[in-house]
């Protein structure tokens, strides 16, 4: 379903991306794990475009975002970039809820304004996406009004409603403390039983170990092993063990 | 001092009535500088913060052109460089008549002008202020970047800059008496343009109270509105 091949991206003088390729297929639940400043974050804001990579080929449901050509990365037209960015959800680490809207207001936006959704229809579909993440009874709240856990519950629920065919995360618990964790990750642990196809970069091993069908650990900016969950958390590979488990050479 | 005209209630009346005809022209002036200048001043801070360095640079050029400048100079300038052209149909269709509308059309676009310049610095602190993840979630959702600005970026931005244009909106109405410097056509004089008439005509500086008077209430008027304007952004952090 995703596809990235030979992802490449500098800051500058700073190598971030040094050829990371991933294929995620279909209800699979995908986890990147690695050292902060591994790179994992930046691949994933690459996927949804936020970052434009400097070469490599990301193509998705047969929809080619970039390829690359003479060694650059060519994007696609925007049209089409647009259909990708569609089929693409995010929930980001800080949450990025619209802080002038209440809940609902919240969940509606997107669909209303980009999916020419009628009214009655976005805010049905909205009070379903809260009954799942639990907070049906928290539409009219502000986002100032809410703890942590439940924004990001909200945001969870705001990216279902653009029914997107891949949900990232991006370190969604790194804010949250341990009690506000467990309410998000019980959430995702439902998407992932419904089939979600989730890509997912996070610290939480246990979660990683739990859910994901394939944990990817990467390190300076290239994946270093992929590899179901049971087979990467017993790996002999001395860097994964090092992150895993601490361990010195 | 002696009060010769606060004294006499029929010619008080009169002098009310004679200077109350400058009152509407004042208030157009503001109303009409504002409605012009924060549309440009929105555009100009988006311009000020573009990628592109064509749109940047002649900004910033601007806005140091405008500020550094006294607008009472910048008004007389555009008024006789503009007075000195001939009158083509160009200048037809931006000023109007040359004798009956163009002075008090300059004013307002020279203000505007003026204080977009002001407002582009003020908008531009409250673009820089809105978090980055708004932008990233609005644009993730599928948003254009058009519909990200309106919808997701603008309401906060003026929540941000909301006490810093009442700021601006108490001195323009303070600055519309610089107006005074340009003749107008009768129907568009300010109270300041009819309080001078009748200080030399009645040779008493009375009608000046009166419009210090006028100008606290109007400003006093501009305070309360945007008090109430920032009272309304206030449901949410």
């Amino acid at each position: 379903m995703l596809i990235a091949k030979d992802v490449h991206k500098s800051f500058g003088a700073l190598t971030v991306l040094d050829g990371v390729s991933l294929e995620v297929h279909k209800k699979e639940v995908v986890a990147l794990i690695g050292p902060s400043g591994s790179g994992k974050s930046t691949f994933l804001r690459c996927l949804n475009q936020l970052e434009k990579v400097d070469s490599g080929t990301i193509e998705l449901d047969g929809l080619t975002m970039c390829r690359t050509v003479n060694k650059k990365a060519e994007y696609a037209k925007s049209s089409e970039l647009r259909q990708i960015t569609l089929k693409m959800g995010m929930v980001f680490q800080s949450f990025n809820l619209f802080p002038h809207k209440n809940v609902l207001e919240n969940l509606i936006e997107a669909p209303l304004v980009v999916l020419k959704m009628p009214r009655d229809k976005a805010i049905l579909q909205a009070r379903h996406m809260l009954s799942k993440v639990g907070l049906l009874d928290h539409e009219k709240h502000y986002p100032y009004q809410l703890s942590g856990g439940q924004a990001q519950r909200v945001a969870i629920a705001r990216a279902l409603c653009m029914h997107p065919e891949i949900l990232c995360f991006d370190e969604p618990t790194s804010a949250l403390d341990p009690l506000l964790t467990k309410e998000v990750l019980a959430v995702m642990r439902d998407l992932a039983k419904e089939e979600m196809t989730m890509i997912v970069v996070t610290h939480e091993m246990e979660f990683a170990r739990e859910v994901a069908d394939r944990v990817v650990f990467m390190e300076g900016g290239r994946v270093i092993e992929d590899a179901p969950p049971e087979e990467l958390f017993a790996s002999q590979n001395p860097r994964t063990r090092r992150f895993i488990y601490g361990e010195t050479e | 001092m002696q009060f010769r005209i606060f004294t006499d209630p029929e010619a008080l009346f009169n002098l009310i009535k004679t200077l109350a005809t400058g009152i509407m022209p004042t208030i157009r002036i503001f109303v009409f500088t504002i409605l012009l200048s924060i549309p440009l001043g929105i555009m100009l801070a988006a311009g000020r913060v573009s990628k592109y360095r064509v749109l940047r640079t002649p900004i910033s050029v601007y806005i140091y052109i405008i500020r550094s400048t006294p607008l009472m100079l910048q008004l007389l300038f555009s008024y006789f460089l503009i007075s000195s052209l001939e009158w083509s149909p160009v200048l037809q269709l931006i000023f109007g008549d040359k004798r009956s509308q163009f002075p008090i059309r300059c004013i307002v676009y020279m203000f505007s002008l003026n204080y977009a310049a002001y407002f582009a610095e003020i908008f531009r602190g409250g673009i820089q202020s809105i978090h980055e993840g708004q932008r990233e979630a609005a644009k993730v959702l599928g948003l254009t970047r058009v519909q990200s600005f309106f919808r997701i970026q603008l309401p906060q931005i003026f929540k941000t800059v909301m006490p810093s244009l009442t700021n601006e909106f108490v001195t323009l109405v303070k600055d519309t008496s610089i107006a005074k410097v340009i003749s107008v056509s009768l129907d568009n004089r300010t109270i300041l343009h009819v309080a001078e008439k009748q200080v030399s005509a009645l040779a008493s500086i009375e009608p000046y109270i009166l419009v210090l008077i006028f100008f606290l209430v109007f400003n006093g008027v501009v305070e309360q509105g945007c008090k109430l304007i920032e009272r309304s952004m206030n449901y949410y952090r």
